[in-house]
């Protein structure tokens, strides 16, 4: 069926058609015609400023300064653009019958970048994306100082992904301090940006970041390809490639992994993974993404392994618990009584005494109200907020059960998933969904239904793939190696080889091995090949 | 045609499943009860070689699967015919899978649910797992027998207050033809069935590690099953004999500190996924035969008919349990004994005869 789906999509993604070329016209040699060109394009837009200038004598000194206004450093262009503009020509050693162009971008322009671009289009995409664009009256070229500046947010912990040790900073919505971010956490000269432009109206900059030497070099090779694929005409925030690039685009399950936290984009380059930055958005996605690792938090590298163990365990627990408890809580009441302790069946059954509904529509029931509080909750101003907790609790809690509406087990039972349903945020969506399914099966065929919907969701699974890599990895395909970090969190220096599914060309990371004792012996016993 | 590959390990682990499969629940060779569990060995050391006779086959024409090496060692309408027989062989294999676990989940816990009701479901699972291929039902097998073993090894430290081993005497009082007919009967049943992985075998990654893979799939299933029968006599004693499931009626029994009671729903519901793995085998086995057969280009269309082919099989040939036993008894060890040994050593027999295959046309 999904099969059939992913056909028809692919067909109406193909009639779609390909988007009409950007017209490569040449500048002209004329400053009006360029001008007048310009000012058509962008239309009467208050934010193109046009600074004319004289420069040196005569009529070729003739130039004009374009920019957009909130786009550039006011500053750079201030005193490193226009002062020695205005200044340089004539005291400096110009003579007539140099290339004025080169002779101001190599003596005269105090900013770090200055490109030559003969070509109309690139021009205005330069202009658009915060250069201040020189052109001068005789030359058909222009030139491209890079002096982009904007109002930017300051770095700060993300809402979404807390921790309680280890750094706290956060992306930003800006791509450069991005990637600046992450070289801070990994200055090794293998760290490689590639970056494109994505969405035909928007722009918007993507990076691909990798670590050579570690990183299989196919894998690179698929997510270049795939971005490349991408024929949209906006891309605002990572999710729009998430979507566009991952290989199951109707799974429940996500097979990109995305975070705003640089010290775990910086682990999971070091794992072999592949990211992709998108700029104007602090979130970051990874692959290939696995389903283990919606587990991980980096919090457990954070604490001693016994204790990181242990939360990750609980973790386990409570996704399968948020997932399975109202689909075994209707099985065992409605269908199998007697594996309910008996003093236990007689309080669920007083409790249930005289409900209108049967359990298995209560329990949906409860589950659409948390929904619909859980909603409220996130988007309503802060103060309101509170008086949705009490409405929640109090209102459709105790009076629910108090009226008789629905049985006391399952209040218990629905809080029970709303909270262990948080632990794994990064599996909330799937969670959802699994549970509704999980609870009508039981309500149809009891444990044997959560049976059967448990196989499918199992058969689901290990079919899926994330850019190559099996997504139930390294639990199906089973990697003993890789249990370290699935199972248990062994310690840091027991951690010695990187995932081998994604790793492989370069599995080592660390002498592996020994527990670090005071007796150096042992060192370089084990050769690190990366 | 399916262009998965899985690893020896994960042939191993198939290997276990299918031969764990119905098994488990539905025990042949009653009569031997108290000795069952070590009288599996001698089915397993017979079972063995039955397979080996076959992997010799395929170690002649690796990478084919047996309905190829059929084609190759009758020509291609006598081969085909034999493959017909054998297609029919894994239905009914099959067929009687699900109708075991149709059974047991009707006599056990949906005592008023019809049938259908049951079926339809995992036939409809079933058809999406196979129309996945083989790589998708190896990998989710390997959670599946994880989990399988797993309670295996939780059940012995759970029955260790009510087993008693007074109940697994006394030894051997049985006559020695008895011995003789039970492990035969034990190597076609479960063991003998793994002639179907001659439909898989070419699918492994590494043909040269096949051997040691079947090697250690068969010996771990015996294990697993002879564990649960030794837990179940230790339990039950000798009045198991009369139970249908003994396997499964023995977790009734687990008692710990009033606590942990009435566990059977878990282990029920874990051996109808080894169940779900055999079937998913012989369907999968049927559908890529079938295509192989009339040289389709793929085999996933027919995934869906043989499904409801199964359900057919399942309803008719084994309408009730009794029948059922009836037919494991009777007809089981002479109607498994054709297809694991007589019709693979025949085969065997012929294509050295002729000195196939021909140096030249080996891999």
């Amino acid at each position: 069926m999904f099969d059939f789906l992913r056909r028809k999509l692919r067909l109406a993604h193909l009639r779609k058609g390909k988007p009409a070329p950007r017209t490569h016209r040449d500048l002209s040699p004329d400053l009006k015609t360029n001008l007048t060109a310009i000012r058509r394009e962008l239309g009467a837009s208050p934010d193109l400023i046009i600074r004319c200038l004289k420069l040196g004598s005569g009529a070729e000194g003739t130039g004009a300064l374009l920019f957009i206004d909130g786009l550039i450093d006011q500053q750079v262009v201030n005193r490193d653009v226009i002062f020695p503009l205005l200044n340089g020509v004539k005291r400096g050693k110009f003579q007539d019958g140099d290339d004025l162009l080169k002779y101001l971008a190599q003596n005269v322009l105090a900013v770090g970048e200055v490109k030559k671009e003969p070509q109309f289009g690139p021009v205005v995409e330069a202009l658009l994306e915060g250069e201040t664009i020189l052109l001068l009256d005789g030359h058909d070229e222009a030139l491209l100082l890079s002096t982009k500046g904007w109002e930017k947010r300051a770095i700060n912990e993300p809402d979404a992904e807390r921790i309680i040790l280890g750094p706290h900073d956060g992306f930003t919505e800006n791509l450069r301090t991005n990637t600046a971010m992450l070289r801070r956490k990994i200055t090794d000269p293998g760290l490689h940006f590639e970056e494109m432009k994505l969405g035909r109206r928007t722009r918007t900059g993507v990076v691909i970041a990798y670590l050579k030497g570690v990183v299989n070099e196919k894998l690179v090779e698929e997510v270049r390809a795939r971005l490349k694929r991408v024929n949209l005409d906006m891309v605002l925030d990572a999710n729009y490639l998430n979507e566009f690039i991952s290989d199951a685009p109707l799974s429940l399950f996500p097979t990109v992994t995305f975070t705003e936290r640089p010290d775990v984009v910086a682990a999971k380059l070091l794992e072999g993974r592949v990211a992709i930055f998108v700029d104007g958005t602090p979130v970051v996605n990874t692959v290939p993404a696995l389903f283990v690792e919606s587990f991980q938090s980096p919090d457990d590298y954070n604490f001693p392994f016994y204790y990181a163990t242990f939360i990750r365990w609980f973790r386990y627990l409570s996704f399968f618990l948020g997932v399975l408890s109202p689909a075994l809580f209707v099985a065992l009441a409605t269908y199998h009584q007697e594996l309910i302790p008996t003093s236990l069946l007689i309080t669920i059954n007083a409790a249930t005494e005289g409900t209108p509904f049967p359990l298995a529509v209560e329990m949906v029931m409860m589950g659409a109200v948390f929904e619909i509080i859980r909603e409220a909750g996130i988007r309503l101003a802060r103060p309101v907020g509170q008086t949705i907790s009490i409405v929640g609790a109090l209102v459709i809690g105790e009076a629910a059960v108090t009226a008789g509406l629905v049985g006391a087990p399952t209040i218990i039972v629905t809080a029970t998933t709303a909270i262990t349903t948080f632990v794994v945020p990064d599996l909330l969506g799937p969670g959802i969904y699994l549970r509704l399914i999980y609870t009508i099966l039981a309500g149809v065929l009891g444990a044997y239904g959560i049976l059967i919907g448990l196989l499918f969701t199992l058969l689901h699974l290990v079919s899926l793939r994330s850019f190559g890599t099996p997504y139930l990895s390294p639990l199906a395909p089973i990697s003993a190696g890789d249990f370290k970090d699935v199972i248990v969190r062994a310690p840091i220096w027991a951690l010695g080889t990187r995932p081998r599914m994604i790793g492989w060309p370069r599995p080592q990371r660390q002498p592996i091995g020994f527990p670090p004792s005071g007796d150096e012996g042992e060192e370089g016993e084990a050769e690190d090949d990366g | 045609m399916d262009q998965g590959k899985i690893s020896a390990g994960q042939l191993t682990l198939l290997i276990m499943s299918f031969t764990i499969g119905s098994w488990v629940v539905l025990p042949t060779g009653i009569q031997a009860w108290q000795n069952l569990w070590l009288i599996m060995f001698m089915g397993l050391g017979t079972g063995l070689l039955f397979a080996y006779l076959s992997l010799f086959l395929f170690r002649r024409f690796p990478g084919k699967t047996l309905f190829e090496i059929h084609e190759r060692v009758y020509g291609p309408v006598l081969g085909k015919f034999i493959s017909l027989c054998f297609l029919w062989f894994f239905l009914q294999t099959g067929g009687g899978t699900l109708a075991i676990f149709k059974t047991l989940l009707r006599s056990t816990v949906f005592t008023a649910t019809p049938d259908l009701a049951i079926l339809v479901p995992l036939i409809l699972i079933l058809v999406y797992g196979c129309r996945r291929g083989i790589e998708v039902i190896a990998r989710s097998n390997q959670l599946l027998i994880m989990s399988t073993v797993g309670l295996v090894l939780v059940s012995i430290l759970l029955v260790v207050n009510i087993f008693n081993p007074e109940n697994l005497l006394p030894f051997f009082n049985l006559p020695f033809s008895e011995v003789i007919w039970t492990s035969i009967s034990l190597a076609v049943f479960p063991f003998g069935q793994n002639v179907l992985f001659m439909m898989i075998l070419p699918r492994v990654n590494r043909w040269q590690k096949v051997n040691g893979a079947v090697l250690k799939g068969m010996i771990g299933a015996g294990l697993v099953l002879s564990t649960i029968q030794f837990l179940a006599v230790g339990v039950l004693g000798k009045s198991g004999q009369i139970l249908v499931f003994p396997t499964y009626e023995f977790y009734r029994m687990i008692n710990i500190a009033q606590f942990l009671t009435r566990l059977e729903l878990i282990p029920l519901l874990n051996f109808l996924t080894m169940g779900f793995i055999k079937t998913i085998l012989c369907l999968y086995a049927l559908a890529v035969g079938t295509a192989q057969v009339f040289n389709l280009r793929t085999y996933r269309p027919l995934a869906l008919p043989f499904g409801l082919f199964l359900l057919l099989v399942a309803e008719r040939i084994f309408p009730s349990i009794s029948e059922h036993m009836r037919y494991l008894e009777e007809v089981q060890t002479f109607f498994g004994l054709i297809f694991s040994l007589l019709l693979p050593m025949m085969t065997l027999g012929i294509a050295l005869l002729r000195g196939l295959p021909r140096r030249r046309m080996a891999p």
